[in-house]
């Protein structure tokens, strides 16, 4: 078995998650000494877009088909369901090489197919746990935050721009999560995006009683690149964001999720 | 079990007919292929083989696959311990091929009952370095096999012999035999109507040993049950059994 490390943007909606979720991922798709699974939570399929990959099938279309073939009784015994699954989950998986990627699709619906939801998530699980780092983009807002797939998150980052109510976002998932014990974390912490300077950071930080795990500057590339619906993948190793994104997955990955001190 | 005799001898004219094309037919069975087999027995943790491990890719979802298990009570129809392969081996090619996994199995001790079983048995496989994917009820099959299987001279023999043991042992059952068609998408598509025959009767029997009552007329395998004398013997058996576990 390997050791995986699951690391989850959360955060309010446009600060940044997809982004920096991105950019994780090509930075440890570059190193490419790890097996990198790439999970894009967010019914949009934004994190797919920004590393170029074409989406036609996701999570939910495995499950709706579960569910259509459920009422039809046209599904044999529990093995036959598990296989069935695992077949079409595993052709959900985009292999890129350097990296994988699993689009969910919508989240799962509330009340009746539990049954199918918990197999799915068995199945996400043992799938996950051929992979070293898992890197997860989440919906906006904090539902999700009991969303089964957030279950197996070590590393919660707040995404958040310098707006109080992005902040404030962030203060509620890190509360919402700890309370409920929905997430075993080894860390949570604050990543902030479009920063105009250090003194902003810290000015913001002063007010915080979160672990900050880096910071972002506002960029003209990272514009360009939205602009112009440019993979991230090719994103500059020169910008000296690639930098700050390299020092926060080192925190999780060498250091088991050191923060730096606010 | 008789519902796939005149299959089997299909089967049979097909292979001859694909022979007489000029396709590669052959007989496995190389002096240390039985010696071999346990070198690839038991899997490593991870069951993954990921796309640029691959060697050999089969039955991808995008191309066709099919892997119908045909069952007789007519020894005399299965060549006990046979692995046909028609197209290339293993080690020689490389890529994403389509794929059929054809196993014949003969015994005339089975109950109908255990079809569907029998026919999801085939993808139970403990070995290193080969992924199998596989949709039991609709006949898919996709599996792949990993540079260094490939290397190592890991050969549909060995998968063949190997699926072969294990029906043996788990099943009992005597008579074991199975057919690997890589040649083309042609050749794997010509069995098409085979696939849809065997597909809509696992379905017929996966739904009759699922589920509990029996009405004919809103039943969409109606007319498989009608062309297929067993499948409504079947049904009648359940039908009795099951009123026989309510009184
Ligand atoms: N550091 C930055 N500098 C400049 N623009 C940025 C920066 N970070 C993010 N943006 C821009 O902000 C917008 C929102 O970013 P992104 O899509 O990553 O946010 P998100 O949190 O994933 O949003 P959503 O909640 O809608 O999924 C994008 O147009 C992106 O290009
Ligand atoms: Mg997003």
């Amino acid at each position: 078995m390997r050791d995986t490390i699951t690391i989850a943007m959360c955060g309010k909606g446009g600060v940044g998650k997809t982004t920096t979720a991105a950019l994780m991922v090509k930075t440890l798709a570059e190193r490419g000494d790890k097996k990198i699974l790439a999970i894009d939570a967010d019914p949009a399929i934004g994190l797919s877009y920004a590393l170029g990959i074409n989406v036609d099938k996701t999570v939910d279309d495995v499950r709706n088909n579960l569910i259509q073939k459920v009422k039809e009784k046209k599904i044999g015994d529990r093995d036959d369901t598990l296989r069935m699954l695992d077949y079409e989950l595993f052709d959900v998986l985009v292999e890129q090489g350097k990296f994988s990627l699993l689009a969910i699709g919508r989240p799962e619906g509330e009340g009746c197919y539990c049954e199918v939801n918990t197999l799915l998530k068995d199945i996400i699980e043992s799938l996950s746990s051929n992979f070293d780092v898992i890197i997860i983009d989440g919906e906006a807002g904090i539902e999700q935050i009991n969303r089964r797939v957030m279950k197996i998150v070590d590393h919660l980052v707040l995404v958040s721009d310098t707006s109080s109510k992005g902040l404030n976002v962030a203060k509620v998932i890190k509360k919402v999560a700890h309370d409920n014990q929905v997430v075993d974390y080894k860390s949570t912490g604050l990543l902030l995006n479009r920063i105009r300077d250090e003194e902003e950071v810290n000015t913001i930080m002063k007010q915080q009683d979160i672990d900050l795990f880096g910071w972002i500057p506002e960029d003209e590339l990272i514009r360009e690149y939205d602009f112009s619906g440019k993979s991230y993948l090719d994103f500059p190793e020169t910008s000296p964001i690639g930098k700050v994104v390299q020092d926060i997955l080192d925190s999780f990955i060498i250091n088991g999720g050191a923060a730096m001190s606010g | 079990m008789e519902i796939f005799n005149e299959d089997i001898v299909d089967l049979r004219n097909f292979i001859e007919s694909k022979e007489n094309e000029g396709r590669k037919v052959r007989l496995l069975d190389s002096e240390d292929g039985d010696r071999r087999l346990s070198t690839f027995l038991k899997k490593d943790e991870a069951s993954i083989v990921f796309i640029e491990d691959t060697w050999l890719e089969l039955g991808n979802p995008k191309k066709f696959s099919t892997a119908p298990v045909l069952v007789t009570d007519n020894l005399d129809l299965v060549n006990d311990g046979n692995v046909t392969l028609i197209g290339p081996d293993i080690s020689e090619t490389r890529g994403s091929l389509p794929f059929a996994q054809i196993l014949l199995l003969a015994s005339d001790s089975l109950q109908d009952e255990a079809y569907t079983k029998l026919n999801s048995f085939q993808y139970e496989l403990e070995l290193k370095g080969y992924m199998i994917k596989a949709m039991p009820s609709s006949l898919l099959i996709w599996s792949r096999v990993s540079n260094d299987n490939a290397r190592n001279g890991f050969s549909f023999e060995i998968l063949g012999k190997t699926i072969i043991n294990n029906y043996k042992s788990k099943f009992d059952i005597p008579f074991v035999e199975i057919i690997f068609i890589t040649s083309s998408k042609e050749d794997v598509e010509q069995l098409k109507d085979l696939h849809y025959k065997v597909k809509r009767i696992v379905g017929a029997m996966t739904k009759m040993l699922e589920e509990m009552h029996f009405d004919c007329s809103s039943c969409e395998y109606l007319d498989v049950c009608g062309d297929v004398r067993q499948l409504s013997a079947l049904r009648k058996k359940l039908i009795k059994k099951k009123q026989g576990g309510n009184s």
